[in-house]
């Protein structure tokens, strides 16, 4: 016979035991876990240079951006911070710059940084583009670094002319500082092959880290074109105290607009960029995704051929700058994610000019300023150039060709290219525009160094052989008056904007282009997660460290939580044991196997 | 004329087709208005590093100078490298190649496990409402095109449902947490391989929505040819005479009629497999599959006429190969084929 009391104590104590159980399961504080995977859905897929002096694409800041560091870092509000440097000062003439680095700083391979690092650094960076025109060493241009034994944290630049260093060290390519153990792998070309790879070559040969920077976090897988995995790097000088900090950042190279738009919404990545403007408004309203959109460094042009006839006559593009729909251009294009421009230098960058002045779509004036010219602008054959794959741009265009065409019977010719056809056929390299060239070039620009003279010397300033100035501007007032206020921006800054001020007025009268619009930045992030700021000055860098990852959802409690019980299903296995035991000894078959005899 | 004589006649027709391929590829892809050293020289270039990109290239000697080179340069396996990417278009191809094989494959089971019974019922059922439910569907999967169906089933098995992956061949988690060991290429096998059961499940998912896809046109296609020759297979005498000695319909069916039915099929089935290839292409890049077709889309947009020309090539042997196997197999196998 069952023994009744043991059954009834065995059903207490299992009733307490789930009692427990489901304590632990619904009621118990659970420990605060926070995400620890951030995943981004990046469009830009080409990913080719992973080396720090040759890269110069807005495609590998956005990785490099995390894995390795500068000197100096050029805050969203225009700041100076430093990173590497602790700081800096420079002599009155501001030919003597000195930098006081950071101490205790390793590199993702082990190795201290210091000064001789800094200075091997820059100096291949610069050598590289010197001898094979490769990457952005041209920044370091009149530049000589100085180490001293004695002091291995301290680094001196000695200046040919005065520059901005403190934003130089603070540029977005050629800057970065690297491990001098890479030179054991040999000259600046097996450097160049061992950091790139491609996997599981060079650098990938071995275990991670695969960069070999001082950034937070560390390169630990790359298939190019598909992914890459960054980890975070335990040994970093800023420490992992204060967190918590997202521990593995995963991008996924994926360049179709709609997956990456289902992608934020589904929440299967945290971050993104380059999504249809009309659907941001839908994204931002969502309860998923925030759409942070700031001004950006980009601005769209459209320079005029100032060789050839018709647009060789101030008066003509002047006319053709009145007869622009930029508030249109702004509000059809951008559908509210910019502004029009004022000037060449967009806001936010030294140089920029808030009251310049703006032209604004004047029918009326355009045909008195072509009547003014001696041209009747009916029949008039134009032929404007712009980047094919940016749809932006076309939409730019066919708005030009529309209002030109109706408005004063110019009949524009709007030519979607490839981007080197259409460089190639405003002449790059050549002393002279060939005759068959645009007569106005459509394009966008953005400054590698943080300085408004990163956009006029480009784009205005005469050269000897075309290449960036594609309106052929030729102006020796224009070129000493940029010249010297960019020689005095650190110096006497006045006087420098007044320079800079005098020169803008200078193209909006000559109007050597179309000042469009200034371009916003928009990138679409996760709504829980706080602490993202978009700084312009490194565009699309997401400084993963900053960010604060939100509570880990759990799937399911019971799961997340197995742990903490398994005491408590070991006392309930105990217990059905012992009653399943007891059962058995009890049973009648037990009985006769063992002659029970009661 | 011999089997051995119709091989090699058709062996040197087919190498013709290449070549002709080869040189219409690499001539258009000069003429296009577009400077590859540009591209090379990548970002900001200076225009001492594009003449240094042109001479690298090649691209300053004359048009029938790189046209040598490059047939040299073939003959010896050697592709060119991406002007792009910057590395060997050959090893870019086998190292991508698996992936769109793996989607074409399953595709292709997909298209030929269901086609063929859906083809027999409609050709049983002729006229019935089964028949005319068939017809529509097939006529749907061969008609429909496949970017937009692609994108309606992201929408509604992701975002309505969320019960499948949105794009990719593996998600997020496993490539960190169970990645698959490199074997063949092909994430079912070498998961399988390998004894990695979350990655092999994890495949699956992310193969069902870009095989489903793909398959739609194979589908119908093989629902069609099938259901045509099985309707004029059971017209046929032998048929007849089968049924009244009394043997079963089931026997007649799958043992008579579907052997005899599928033979002229064969081919265009065969030849959508070759098709599935290039049909690919649209679905890898609308589900972000990491496959040969991604690489050409790519290098197309980026006008990267080293993989441009290597992909074309490479497809175009696909496609002779193909083509080249089923003519002799159905010569082997169909005594009427005369050679």
């Amino acid at each position: 016979m069952v023994n009744k009391t043991a059954v009834a104590i065995a059903v207490i104590v299992i009733i307490v035991v789930g009692a427990i159980a489901g304590y632990y399961l619904f009621m118990m504080p659970k420990p605060i876990e926070y995400e620890t995977l951030f995943t981004r859905a990046e469009p830009a897929v080409i990913v080719t240079d992973l080396d720090p002096s040759t890269q110069f694409s807005n495609e590998i800041v956005i990785i490099c951006g995390n894995m390795y560091e500068t000197l100096t870092w050029v805050e969203p509000d225009g700041d100076v911070v430093g990173v590497l440097a602790k700081d800096w000062s420079f002599s009155d003439d501001g030919l003597t710059w000195n930098f006081t680095l950071r101490q205790g700083v390793k590199f993702h391979d082990g190795t201290l940084m210091n000064s001789t690092a800094v200075k091997l650094s820059i100096d291949r960076t610069f050598r590289i583009f010197d001898t094979t025109g490769t990457g952005a060493g041209y920044i370091w241009y009149g530049v000589t670094i100085t180490t001293f034994d004695d002091d291995p944290y301290l680094v001196q630049f000695n200046l040919e002319w005065p520059m901005p260093l403190d934003r130089i060290v603070a540029a977005s390519y050629a800057a970065w500082v690297f491990s001098p153990k890479v030179f054991d792998v040999g000259d600046d070309d097996a450097i160049n092959e061992w950091l790139n790879g491609p996997p599981p070559g060079g650098i990938f040969a071995g275990d991670p880290p695969y960069d070999v920077g001082t950034g937070p976090y560390y390169l630990d897988e790359w298939d190019p074109g598909s992914h890459a995995i960054l980890k975070k790097f335990d040994d970093y000088w800023g420490g992992w105290e204060e967190g918590p900090y997202y521990e593995t950042i995963y991008t996924a190279y994926i360049e179709e607009v709609a997956t990456r738009k289902e992608g934020i919404l589904g929440e299967e990545y945290d971050f993104t960029y380059l999504l249809a403007k009309e659907d941001l408004a839908s994204i931002d309203a969502s309860p998923v995704a925030d759409v942070v959109d700031i001004p950006s460094f980009q601005n769209l042009l459209g320079l005029f051929n100032t060789k050839k006839w018709p647009t060789n006559i101030t008066l003509v593009r002047q006319a053709l700058a009145y007869a622009t729909p930029y508030q249109r251009i702004v509000d059809d294009v951008l559908v509210g994610y910019g502004v029009q421009a004022r000037g060449p230098i967009p806001t936010g960058l030294f140089g920029h000019i808030d009251d310049l002045f703006q032209y604004t779509q004047n029918i009326t004036k355009a045909q008195e300023l072509f009547a003014q010219a001696g041209i009747d602008p009916n029949g008039l054959d134009l032929l404007l150039t712009y980047h094919a794959p940016d749809p932006d741009e076309a939409k730019v265009a066919e708005i030009m060709k529309l209002e030109f065409e109706g408005k004063l019977g110019i009949d524009l010719e709007v030519r979607a290219m490839e981007w080197d056809a259409q460089w190639d056929l405003a002449g790059v390299g050549a002393a002279e525009p060939p005759t068959e060239a645009q007569h106005i070039f459509v394009f966008y620009w953005w400054p590698t160094i943080l300085s408004g003279y990163d956009f006029l010397f480009p784009m205005f300033h005469s050269e000897p052989e075309i290449f960036f100035n594609l309106c052929y501007y030729n102006n020796a007032t224009f070129d000493d008056l940029i010249d010297t206020a960019y020689s005095l921006e650190v110096t006497d800054p006045t006087t420098s904007l007044q320079k800079y001020e005098q020169a803008q007025e200078m193209l909006i009268d000559d109007c050597p282009s179309i000042f469009f619009y200034d371009l916003k930045n928009t990138h679409v992030i996760r709504e829980a997660i706080e602490g993202y700021v978009d700084n312009p000055a490194y565009p699309h860098v997401v400084l993963y460290r900053e960010l604060t990852p939100p509570v880990e959802e759990k799937t399911s409690s019971f799961m997340a939580d197995t742990d903490s019980l398994i005491p408590c299903f070991y006392l309930m296995i105990m217990m059905m044991t012992y009653l399943v035991k007891r059962r058995w000894d009890y049973s009648p078959t037990r009985r006769r196997d063992l002659s029970y005899q009661p | 004329m011999g089997l051995l004589t119709y091989t090699s006649k058709r062996l040197i027709l087919s190498a013709i087709v290449i070549l002709g391929t080869i040189s219409i590829t690499f001539f258009l892809s000069r003429v296009v208005p577009s400077n590859p050293a540009v591209l090379w020289a990548g970002q900001h270039p200076t225009a001492e590093q594009v003449k240094k990109a042109s001479e690298m290239l090649g691209l300053d000697k004359p048009l029938h100078v790189q046209y040598f080179t490059y047939i040299t340069n073939l003959m010896r396996g050697d592709l060119g490298v991406s002007v792009r990417f910057k590395r060997s278009v050959l090893w870019d191809i086998l190292y991508r190649l698996p992936a769109t094989l793996e989607l074409v494959i399953a595709s292709f089971v997909i298209a030929l496990v269901l086609g063929i019974p859906l083809g027999v019922i409609s050709a049983v059922k002729e006229n019935k409402l089964v028949d005319h439910l068939t017809r529509t569907i097939s006529i749907a999967g061969a008609s429909v095109p496949v970017f937009w169906l692609g994108i309606v089933f992201k929408i509604i098995f992701f975002g309505t449902l969320g019960i499948l992956p949105l794009t990719g061949r593996l998600s997020i988690e496993t490539t960190l947490y169970n990645p698959i060991t490199r074997i063949t290429g092909f994430h079912l096998i070498d998961s399988l391989v390998t004894g990695n059961g979350p990655a092999l499940i994890d495949a699956l998912a992310h193969l069902v929505l870009p095989a489903v896809t793909l398959a739609a046109y194979p589908l119908g296609l093989c629902t069609r040819m099938v259901r045509a020759t099985m309707i004029e297979v059971l017209r046929e005498n032998y048929i007849r005479a089968a049924r009244a000695s009394g043997i079963s319909e089931r026997t007649i069916i799958f043992r008579y009629a579907l052997k005899n039915a599928i033979v002229p099929a064969f081919t265009a089935i065969g030849l959508s497999f070759a098709y599935s290839i290039t049909g690919a292409f649209l679905i890898e890049a609308i589900f972000d599959w990491k496959g040969l077709g991604w690489y050409l889309v790519y290098a197309l947009s980026a006008i990267d006429y080293p993989v441009i020309v290597g992909v074309t090539i490479f497809v175009c042997i696909f496609y002779v190969a193909i083509n080249l196997f089923l003519d002799i197999l159905q010569a082997v196998v169909d005594p009427r084929v005369k050679y």
